[in-house]
């Protein structure tokens, strides 16, 4: 049992990741229609800035770090959105592809920043792991649930909750009724990008202390939390919870209790297995449903 | 002529290289209630469009208070009070009618108070509004949507309120309810203009009619005119637009 339950521990921080990085894939998609390829970019980066405000800046405090993150990566999406992305609205395919190209320079910065493998800077609380009957949780493992916790709720209670949240959800509901209105459409989805790409810089800045963060880990999460989101309906921000619990999961338990070479054989086999049955069934094309 | 009046000269507009309005001269008066019929592709939902600057206008003027404004972008002619009720209702479907509502009055940047005292308006304007308030806007049906979008129009207060082809979906009672509403808006000092196909119905609703045609203006009238009406109904019939 005590291992089963030090599984899952494992489980929640992969999920929480998932998530956070799941929920800016689903805010873009939403806010712009287009599916951000360069979230994994943004959470290296988010890894780099975190190690980079600890090694040269020599910041200790963890809410400072925390706030050199959101500032620089939110600064960086922002620019990257207004300069690149937004002259490509309505141009079809055109936004998602340059934000591939987005996804390659990001990296080759964060390369030329941090010419480490793994990125992996200081705990934010030192200390042993905390042991609750046997089961052993690492300290940066809780600040990494509560992360994922704490910024799921504040983006819930945002959109439902607040004027600008509903302004934006009534831009991905009806973008032309909203410009009629005379809602500056192309600024909220530069916020909305921004937000996506804090997000992913936020998963990454909680996760590195616990796990590192290598160079290929941007990609690899992105395709994670792509699952996350396709299982629980792109765009939708409940789905995206159920899906990062059920992609960390199988992933998780296969490793654990039957082989961890096959691990993510079996769960992109599983994925693609699910979105064919989800091309081929109408009724559980989820994939095609919007965010409510 | 009131200065208050919406003068329109010599309007032309269109998209890209089509130019579907040519030449469109209409004077829309506060207090009054114009309609503007004529068949699909005669231009009528491009003649909103273009008022309300979703479109740009090739030639033209559009004085309001003597200020063109053909020269403004869209944000600023909705600052200067005009509203739109556009075709498809131009609503959020996975919103409340509530949220619907307060996205507007973000839009508008009404204060609280004021905010507040604008629903309870539209509310009293159209009670079914406030009886579903906490509903979402794609789970009521289309004459309650409709009421949504006109009290989401209202609730900007416009000098000017367009509305595109209300009619569209609606039973024919639900059509005679939009139809009274907008005779008291307009008997409020707005000025209203209607674009329908539905024209016979809503014509004893309105001071003055005019019929488009292949984006131009074939021919108008005050409804008061009844020889004149008759000629533009002639008119109407000939273009083969009519719908009702």
């Amino acid at each position: 049992m005590i291992d089963f339950l030090q599984t899952t521990q494992g489980i929640l921080t992969a999920a929480s990741a998932y998530l956070l990085v799941g929920l800016g894939w689903n805010i873009v998609y939403n806010a712009c229609g287009y599916l951000n390829l360069a979230i994994g970019g943004f959470y290296v980066l988010g890894a780099v800035v975190a190690y980079e405000a600890q090694a040269r800046l020599g910041l200790t405090s963890f809410v400072l770090v925390g706030a050199v993150v959101v500032l620089v990566v939110g600064v960086v999406g922002a620019a990257a959105e207004r300069i690149t992305l937004r002259p490509l609205r309505d141009r079809g395919l055109a936004p998602m592809l340059v934000t591939l190209g987005l996804a390659l320079v990001l990296l080759q910065l964060a390369a030329a920043l941090v010419p480490v493998t793994v990125i992996r800077p200081a705990v934010f609380v030192a200390g042993p792991p905390l042991d609750l009957g046997g089961v052993l949780i690492g300290r940066q493992e809780l600040i990494v649930w509560a992360t994922a916790a704490v910024l799921t709720a504040g983006l819930v209670a945002f959109f439902k909750r607040t004027d600008v949240g509903r302004t934006m959800r009534a831009c991905a509901d009806n973008e032309a009724g909203a410009r009629m209105l005379g809602i500056n459409v192309p600024a909220f989805a530069t916020a909305a990008f921004t937000i996506g790409a804090v997000l992913a810089a936020v998963a990454a800045f909680v996760v590195a202390p616990a796990q590192g963060v290598a160079y290929t880990s941007g990609e690899y999460i992105a395709i994670k939390a792509f699952m996350a989101i396709s299982i629980g309906g792109i765009g939708r921000y409940g789905g995206a919870v159920v899906g990062a619990l059920v992609v960390a999961a199988a992933e998780g338990y296969i490793a654990r209790y039957w082989n961890a070479d096959v691990r993510d054989v079996v769960v992109l086999s599983a994925f693609l297995l699910i979105l064919y049955l989800q091309a081929k069934q109408p009724r559980m094309a989820v994939l095609r449903r919007r965010a409510t | 002529m009131s200065d208050d009046a919406l003068v329109i000269e010599g309007l032309a507009a269109g998209y890209g290289e089509l130019t579907v309005l040519r030449d469109v001269s209409l004077t829309l008066r506060p207090g009054e209630l114009t309609l503007v019929g004529g068949p699909n592709g005669a231009g009528k939902s491009t003649l909103l469009r273009a008022l309300l600057g979703a479109i740009p206008a090739s030639a033209g003027s559009a004085l309001l208070g003597g200020e063109d404004l053909l020269a403004l972008d869209m944000r600023a002619r909705l600052a200067r009070g005009l509203s739109i009720v556009p075709e498809g209702r131009g609503l959020f479907p996975s919103l409340t009618v509530r949220d619907n509502l307060r996205v507007a009055l973000r839009a508008g940047r009404a204060g609280r108070r004021d905010a507040q005292e604008r629903v309870d308006a539209v509310v009293a304007a159209l009670p079914i509004v406030g009886e579903r308030m906490d509903d979402r806007v794609g789970s009521l049906s289309g004459g309650q949507q409709q009421m949504v979008a006109v009290g989401r129009a209202l609730l900007m207060r416009p000098r000017v309120l367009l509305l595109d082809e209300p009619s569209i979906g609606l039973a024919p009672i639900v059509w005679r309810h939009v139809l009274k509403l907008c005779r008291e808006l307009a008997d409020e000092g707005r000025i209203v203009l209607l674009v329908e196909q539905r024209v016979l119905e809503a014509l004893d609703t309105s001071d003055r009619c005019a019929v488009l045609q292949q984006g131009r203006i074939v021919h108008s009238a005050a409804v008061g005119d009844r020889r004149a009406v008759e000629q533009l109904l002639e008119s109407y019939f000939a273009s083969g637009s009519a719908a009702a």
